[in-house]
């Protein structure tokens, strides 16, 4: 019996210090990750452009490109405003504290959700419940580096190099289902510059590609910035959530 | 003493002239200023003419107004405790509460966000034979608690052919439909004066209306409409399935569900012809339609914008370049 119980354990340990060789973590790379996620742990209000390129399924085996851009201001604990501009989409999602407005330009539509209290439960309601996925959203979580390491079997500092001659950090990391490089600036605020994720758990290896710019750290936004009201004529319709 | 009175009049006169004059005289050279200015250049003279006046005019005004009303501004604007760069503006426009609207996928109270006011919201009633007298607009589900909708009918039925493409999925339900998305607004369509949305009070029937019983409960039928008796009157209600009636209106729009069958559809029923009568049937996916009845709302379903009526979902489509509905399949998703 306790031979038994001996191997059972040992078949269990085995297992984690199977999993524990195959992790690679770069402690230059970590440390720089904690920099970035520690920078914006320390913010009161971030505002910045994102422009993003992905690889759509457009019939099998044909990817096709879309193209989105999105205007985003994060204020501490609980507003934030996106403009997004996309593929067929000019759309407003605005968080004043208690609540989340949707606001289709092309259709002078919106709908209006109570939300959650702080900035990181509403985005994550408002992907669990609505579907809506914030810009790299992740980046912004203070448990980011921590969340990136259990989740990656592997990260790597790539080295330096230049993006619109500026000098950033290459940051390299995978796991079996996806690939993800981070460039992060090198002069001294540690903010992503452009983040390329390569995803290869379909039959085919598709990429979600996002680069940043206009970075505004401790802005002081006005408050009305968050405040959605109805442009004339707009209608009101119902939000389904997901169950 | 009469050439005292007559010099004591004219100094007064005089002091009053003195008072008043500077004024004229002021007004006049500013006219003629703007006169000799206007005839030495006459490129020029439209606009002369219309500034001068102006400016005389509104000069000791605005200096008047500029003494007694900018402190007071300034005071305001000083006083207000707000650190912003005016102390804040004064609004033209009222903060308005926005009010959250949040429903699933399969919840029957979209409709009853608004369609408790249904029968308030419309005047058709006015229009038309029915007793003005009595309270036609009256909120009926309120007070008699006739349940407007029929929970035994059932969203829509499957479509005879398979879907090309696999559904959506949205909170655990697969939504599918055979054309693209094409978003147009909606707006509610009425058939005329004989028809009612759902949730409308009328005091009497025609007589034209007649009894149709299906599972063991009694409506009233009259011109592509149903009514259930209520509280002296009778209130519309959402077409039960089932119901057989020998007559529908002759503006009826026909549906194509598959190339043997059609369905004619009017005021958001749909009926199926056999034997010279016609049943109200569920709507068949996959089918379009052009008008939807008031009753019908827009709701958000991920990024497309559907029209829910009842338990049916219509994707805004386009068919020959027109605007259209097509009746979606929702389905509960494989897990």
């Amino acid at each position: 019996m306790i031979r038994k119980i001996c191997f059972g354990f040992l078949l269990i340990l085995s297992g984690h210090l199977v999993q524990a060789q195959e992790k690679k973590m770069d402690t230059t790379a970590l440390m720089i990750l904690d920099k970035m996620s520690g920078m914006f742990g320390g913010l009161s209000s971030v505002g910045f452009t994102s422009n993003v390129s992905k690889d759509v399924a457009y019939a099998e085996d044909f990817f096709i490109k879309e193209f989105a851009s999105s205007k985003v201001k994060l204020v501490g604990p609980n507003k934030f405003t996106v403009r997004l501009n996309g593929e067929q989409k000019d759309d407003l999602y605005s968080y004043n504290g208690s609540q989340v407005i949707y606001y289709s330009f092309a259709n002078n539509l919106y709908t209006v959700a109570d939300a959650p209290d702080n900035l990181i439960e509403t985005i994550d309601w408002l992907y669990d419940d609505f579907g809506v996925e914030l810009t790299t959203a992740d980046l912004f979580y203070p448990t980011f580096s921590k969340d990136f390491t259990d989740q990656m079997d592997f990260i790597e500092f790539l080295g330096v190099t230049h993006i619109n001659g500026e000098r950033v950090f290459h940051i390299g990391a995978a796991n079996e289902n996806a690939t993800i490089q981070l460039w992060i600036s090198d002069d001294g605020y540690f903010l992503p510059m452009k983040a390329l994720i390569t995803y290869l758990d379909g039959a085919q290896s598709h990429q979600h590609e996002t680069d940043f710019s206009d970075w505004e750290l401790n802005t002081s936004y006005p408050e009305s910035m968050f405040e959605f009201l109805p442009p004339p004529g707009a209608k009101q319709i119902t939000w389904i959530k997901k169950d | 003493m009469k050439a005292y009175k007559i010099k004591v009049l004219a100094l007064s006169l005089g002091i009053l002239a003195m008072l008043v004059l500077p004024d004229m005289a002021e007004a006049q050279r500013m006219r003629g200023a703007a006169a000799g200015r206007g005839g030495a250049r006459p490129t020029t003279t439209r606009q002369a003419p219309s500034r001068a006046p102006s400016r005389t005019a509104s000069r000791p005004t605005s200096t008047a107004s500029r003494q007694t009303s900018r402190p007071a501004v300034n005071k305001a604007t000083n006083s207000s405790s707000r650190p912003t760069v005016n102390g804040g503006s004064s609004r033209v426009t009222n903060k308005t509460t926005n009010n959250s609207k949040v429903a699933n996928v399969k919840d029957n109270k979209i409709g009853n966000n608004s369609g408790n006011n249904i029968g308030n919201r419309t005047n058709v009633g006015n229009k038309v034979n029915i007793d003005n007298s009595k309270n036609v607009n009256v909120n009926v589900n309120n007070r008699n608690n006739i349940n407007v909708r029929n929970n035994r009918n059932i969203g829509y039925r499957p479509p005879y052919r398979p879907y090309p493409r696999p559904p959506v999925i949205w909170g655990g339900f697969g939504f599918s439909c055979f054309r693209p998305y094409y978003y147009h607004p909606f707006t509610p369509f009425y058939w005329g004066p004989m028809w009612h949305p759902w949730g409308f009070f009328i005091a009497t029937l025609a007589t034209t209306a007649i009894i149709v019983s299906v599972e063991n409960q009694k409506y009233h039928y009259d011109q592509g409409v149903f009514y259930e008796e209520s509280d002296g009157g009778y209130v519309v209600v959402e077409a039960p399935q089932g119901a057989t009636v020998k007559v529908i209106p002759s503006d009826a729009q026909v549906v194509e569900v598959s190339p043997t069958v059609n369905n004619y559809y009017y005021g958001g029923t749909y009926y199926e012809q056999e034997n010279g009568e016609y049943t109200v049937v569920p709507p068949p996916a996959g089918a379009t339609v052009d008008k939807l009845p008031e009753g019908a709302e827009e709701v958000k379903v991920g990024d497309q914008t559907y029209v829910k009526y009842g338990d049916t979902y219509y994707l805004p489509v386009q068919v020959d370049g027109k605007d259209a509905y097509e009746i979606a399949q929702v389905e509960e998703a494989d897990q």
